[in-house]
């Protein structure tokens, strides 16, 4: 009996762990969907008027150069000069005019710079596919999760497909494996028997006793 | 090879060794005729002289040393010399070292003989156990239902066969056995499969439902929650009528449904008795909701029209049961006399007015869950009235008359008073004038409380 509850367990926290691993990649994912969110929405703001870009929040900006251009550490500051000088230009301070041009420039790049990161993100496939790939897994493999006690199955494996890859990607010994499928064997018929399907039962004995039988026979 | 076949001339291998080993031994069991023969002359002293050497030589080789056996034999000839004389008129007896011969012989043939029989009567029925047990296994493999995964194991212990294609078979036998019960367990059905499994867990019989409560069952019940919840109905052994059954099961949840047994256990409360406001066991409000609203064009939408009047009130009887543990109240007095009221949204509320009042605990504890009382005192102060109650310090209990004493009290206090009675008989409202035109008072208390405000 400890054998199974043994094989069970482990079954169960390596499922769990593989589960959680890419409950994990699920989340990295939706921060990226965020990040593109995010981006969308610094472009919808500023892409009739690109002026108003400087003004969109600098927290959120900075972030965004903080991971689209690492290396260029002064894109903030382009945005805080810009965002000065298109204040002062209101007030039509000419001695700001080649500063202020040279500004829209930097604006310009920048937009430039967000709106081709944001493309790229967007034509990029993979995260979409793996959102796709990592939903169904963690979705299928609950299904398993949820349907293992400790010394037995609490419903009949249906999907014995799923159930195969399961077991497959859970890291388990051979000698474990084995338990878990004459359990699973068991139970389905078990459950099989009991939706009212019956083909003639046989009262087995024990595997104890049976490999005492066995020992038995080895002897003579 | 596949190793369906090969399991199968395996399996008919093993039948013939083991049946080969089982004519060995009964063989054996026959051998035990010529110990028992030995045995008969040796447990008479005077039979020892029609022993056959060669038959008692045979025996003897088969449970001792041949030295010894020689040994026995020339002292068995020197016994018969002296039966022999004996029974020729000399004068000769056996010594004790002679007899302690022919009994010792005795003893050890005898022992031997049942030790053989033993064991050839443990071997035969191990031997026609396992016999069965792979003709049986032999045969479920053939039809495709392998139920005897634990001789099948033990087969496959002691021979060649990788791990990895002993993994592949067993999930091989999976597949098979559960398309061979002829179940379309991928497709539809399967939910109501696994619902009629459910429910067997529990010896309830799935046709019992009507046909809306099974559809909303297999549309909306989640079956992953729905076996977590039979497990605990199990483990707790609770009862339930088939309906309260249906709601707890689409609607409620394990943690939902310990945390009323946790509480009804703790305070010996009738567990049963909340059954009397299904809502309580409720916590998807807005799956009554959705069900409501998508079928309401269902030809049998009346059959679930009953759930519109479950309104999910677990948080609400969750908070007054802490209230009371707050107060320090007794809450199986509560619970015996109304349960009703423990979903009562404004129960906070007259514990405050009721605080007030010089009541004792028993009294405080029947009014403030009555619906009624509870709610005209509630009403009371909504009507301005707190000073008058707290200038005249009323000894509230649930009798009628001294209900009608109250209203009349109140009346008098407010000439222009207006207080509604809702009845929830017919629905209809009724003023309670300053004659009391609710009806006439009663003896029976009980029809009183029906009356709500």
């Amino acid at each position: 009996m400890n054998n199974v509850i043994n094989a069970m367990s482990k079954f169960k926290t390596n499922l769990g762990n593989f589960i959680d691993e890419y409950k994990n990649e699920l989340e990295h994912i939706e921060k990226e969907e965020e990040f593109i969110r995010t981006l969308s929405d610094v472009i919808n703001y500023s892409k009739n008027d690109i002026l108003l870009l400087p003004f969109y929040d600098q927290t959120i900006l900075s972030r965004i150069f903080e991971r689209i251009s690492p290396l260029s550490s002064n894109e903030m500051n382009k945005i805080k000069t810009a965002k000065y000088l298109i204040e002062a230009s209101k007030s039509v301070d000419k001695s700001h005019f080649l500063q202020y041009n040279n500004a829209v420039k930097d604006i310009k790049n920048i937009f430039d710079n967000i709106n081709s990161y944001y493309e790229k993100m967007l034509a990029d496939e993979t995260l979409k596919t793996n959102k796709e790939k990592y939903s169904s897994i963690v979705e299928n493999y609950e299904i398993i999760y949820n349907k293992i006690g400790e010394d037995s199955f609490k419903s009949i494996i249906d999907d014995v497909d799923l159930f195969e890859e399961t077991i497959t990607n859970c890291k388990l010994e051979n000698e474990d494996i084995s338990t878990i499928l004459n359990i699973a064997i068991k139970d389905n018929l078990k459950y099989l028997d009991t939706a009212g399907i019956s083909i003639e039962k046989k009262d087995n004995k024990s595997q104890d006793e049976i490999y005492d039988l066995s020992h038995l026979l080895r002897e003579e | 090879m596949e190793l369906k076949n090969y399991l199968i001339e395996l399996l008919s291998n093993i039948i013939h060794d083991k049946l080969e080993m089982l004519s060995e031994t009964e063989d054996n069991m026959k051998k035990t005729e010529e110990y028992k023969k030995i045995e008969e002359i040796f447990s008479d002293v005077s039979n020892v002289l029609n022993v056959d050497n060669d038959e008692l030589r045979k025996v003897l080789n088969s449970i001792t040393d041949e030295d010894t056996v020689e040994g026995i034999i020339s002292n068995v000839d020197m016994i018969k010399i002296v039966l022999n004389g004996e029974n020729n008129g000399l004068d000769l007896s056996l010594d004790e070292s002679q007899e302690a011969l022919i009994k010792g012989v005795y003893d050890i043939v005898y022992n031997h003989r049942t030790e053989l029989e033993n064991k050839c009567t443990e071997t035969k029925a191990y031997l026609e156990d396992f016999i069965a047990r792979c003709e049986n296994l032999s045969n479920e493999i053939g039809i495709g239902v392998v139920r005897d995964i634990d001789t099948l194991d033990v087969i496959l212990k002691d021979k060649e066969v990788s791990d990895e294609e002993i993994i592949k078979y067993k999930l091989e036998i999976l597949r098979n056995n559960n398309s061979n019960y002829n179940l379309n367990l991928e497709g539809k059905g399967k939910e109501e499969v696994e619902l009629r499994l459910a429910f067997k867990k529990i010896d309830i019989d799935f046709d019992t439902l009507n046909e809306i409560e099974k559809k909303i069952l297999i549309n909306y019940g989640n079956i992953d929650n729905i076996n977590e919840l039979i497990e605990y109905i199990l483990s707790k052994k609770l009862q339930f009528s088939i309906n309260n059954l249906f709601i707890l099961l689409v609607f409620s949840n394990v943690s939902n449904l310990s945390k009323i047994y946790d509480i009804t256990t703790t305070y010996e409360l009738n567990f049963d008795k909340l059954f009397m406001m299904p809502g309580v066991f409720i916590k998807d409000q807005e799956l009554i909701n959705t069900i409501i609203e998508e079928n309401k064009n269902e030809e049998d939408y009346y059959n679930i029209s009953y759930l519109e009047n479950i309104q999910a009130q677990f948080d609400i009887f969750n908070k007054n049961i802490s209230l009371l543990l707050e107060k320090n109240k007794n809450i199986k007095e509560c619970f015996k006399t109304n349960i009703l009221s423990l979903i009562i949204p404004d129960m906070q509320k007259n514990i405050a007015i009721l605080e007030e009042l010089p009541l004792s605990d028993k009294e405080f504890s029947i009014i403030v869950i009555n619906p009624f009382l509870a709610t005209s005192k509630s009403s009371f102060e909504e009507c301005g009235l707190r000073d008058y109650i707290n200038n005249n310090p009323l000894r509230l209990t649930t009798s009628y008359y001294r209900l009608k004493e109250i209203a009349t009290r109140i009346i008098d206090a407010r000439k222009n008073g207006k207080i509604i009675f809702r009845s929830l008989s017919d629905k209809k409202n009724y003023w309670l004038s300053k004659n009391i035109t609710i009806g006439e008072p009663k003896e029976n208390v009980q029809e009183v409380i029906k009356w709500n405000f």
